[in-house]
């Protein structure tokens, strides 16, 4: 059976002295040799989809970070989704005589606490934690659902919805009290959720 | 000879056991997988949304240069590193009443003037399009981690803030605020022509806090 001395073949070959004596001496006569690599995005305009006005009131701000791992034959992804839970009361649910004044005491009827925005994840700013394979769109997809999922099972606790409640509760009463009021009388409902 | 690697072997099954224990420590000591990070309660009327779309783009271009018996050289690497990622993000104008007390109301008989906090911007949340996201690579080139795709992404939401400042969201905040106070100082007795709602001129010190909360949701 025939040795293969491709190795030494290069070696002992002209060609391969030439290049490499060239090599050096391109290393050793370059100056003010530099590598320069993009770090920025492109400057892009933004699109405005909608414009909505909205008359939302926050009482409690939750902020979570969920850890969420998933393993798919040889794919592997581990993410920590953040996300900011806002518990408040929308006045568009609100009666349409919400506020009935009279004298002295103001007579409140506030429609219930709720989460304010069911896209409350920034997904912009989720941390990858490990990453293996080509994980496809869906199994993100997947990822990011599971993760909303379970800060909304977290935060609407009844321990934060009541927190949220005597908030809003307590902010009201103060401003119709700077208004001049010496009576608020507040009633809210009850939240569903 | 025997005792030596008798000796060997007791060193390495020691170190096998250290680092065992070691490890396993680590195991309890990782912090639960489910974190809150604050609760806070707050005072704050959202009075506005924008809807924004903006496709991140980056292209790797890799450049040469350099200088060889004085003559200047410079040359890009062949060879496509692109990326394209849609994103949607959600941004809010709000006024922040956690220090409005009676200062900032003035009776004067039938009068009422309200003085309010500027409007501020918040974005409350962002998604990733998944499905559009588009990477150009030639055959030399190395594929995107995730690590480059999220500064791009972060990249991308200052981008988005900092245009953000170019609309009339702010205006329109306002707007609607005064639409939102108004029926109330109705309810309370007031009639239009005696409502005067102002708004601080804090527009400075409103930029200084949009840049410290977008900190705060990119540093989380």
């Amino acid at each position: 059976m025939k040795k293969i001395f491709i190795p030494k073949a290069i070696i002992m070959s002209p060609i391969f002295w030439i290049l490499l004596v060239i090599g050096f001496a391109l290393l050793y006569f370059t100056k003010n040799f530099e590598i320069k690599k993009t770090d920025k995005i492109a400057e892009t305009a933004i699109d405005i989809t909608a414009i909505k006005d909205i008359s939302e009131w926050e009482f409690l701000t939750i902020q979570r970070e969920e850890f969420i791992d998933t393993t798919l034959r040889s794919k592997e992804l581990a993410c920590i989704y953040t996300g900011t839970i806002r518990l408040g009361l929308n006045m568009r649910h609100a009666k349409k005589k919400w506020a009935v004044c009279s004298h002295d005491t103001a007579r409140l009827e506030l429609p219930a606490i709720e989460i304010l925005d069911n896209n409350f994840i920034d997904e912009a700013s989720t941390r990858t934690f490990h990453s293996k394979g080509n994980i496809s769109a869906s199994l993100k997809e997947g990822m990011y659902r599971e993760a909303k999922r379970q800060m909304k099972a977290k935060a609407l606790t009844p321990e934060n919805i009541r927190t949220a409640e005597e908030n809003a509760k307590d902010q009201f009463s103060r401003l119709f009290k700077n208004l001049g009021f010496k009576v608020v009388l507040i009633q809210m409902e009850e939240c569903i959720e | 000879m025997i005792r030596f690697t008798h000796n060997i072997l007791l060193i390495t099954l020691s170190f096998f056991l250290l680092t065992g224990c070691s490890n396993q420590e680590k195991e309890t000591q990782d912090p639960e997988k489910n974190l809150i990070l604050a609760i806070t309660k707050c005072s704050k009327l959202y009075t506005v949304q924008y809807n924004v779309h903006k496709v991140v783009t980056f292209d790797d271009i890799v450049s040469i240069k350099g200088s060889i018996f004085s003559e200047k050289f410079s040359f890009t690497i062949p060879g496509d590193r692109k990326i394209a990622i849609p994103i949607d993000a959600t941004i809010k104008g709000f006024i922040d009443f956690s220090n409005f007390n009676e200062q900032n109301i003035t009776m004067n008989g039938e009068e009422i003037t309200i003085t309010l906090p500027d409007p501020q911007i918040v974005m409350t949340s962002s998604k990733i399009d998944h499905a559009g996201m588009k990477e150009y690579l030639s055959w030399n080139r190395t594929k995107f981690d995730e690590k480059e795709k999220e500064d791009y992404l972060k990249q991308g939401i200052a981008s988005i803030l900092s245009n953000m400042k170019n609309t009339d969201i702010i205006e329109r905040s306002r707007i609607n605020a005064f639409n939102t106070i108004q029926p109330i100082l109705l309810a309370a007795g007031y009639k239009t022509e005696n409502i005067h709602i102002y708004f601080r001129n804090e527009i400075e010190k409103n930029a200084h806090q949009d840049e410290l909360f977008f900190n705060l949701i990119t540093h989380n």
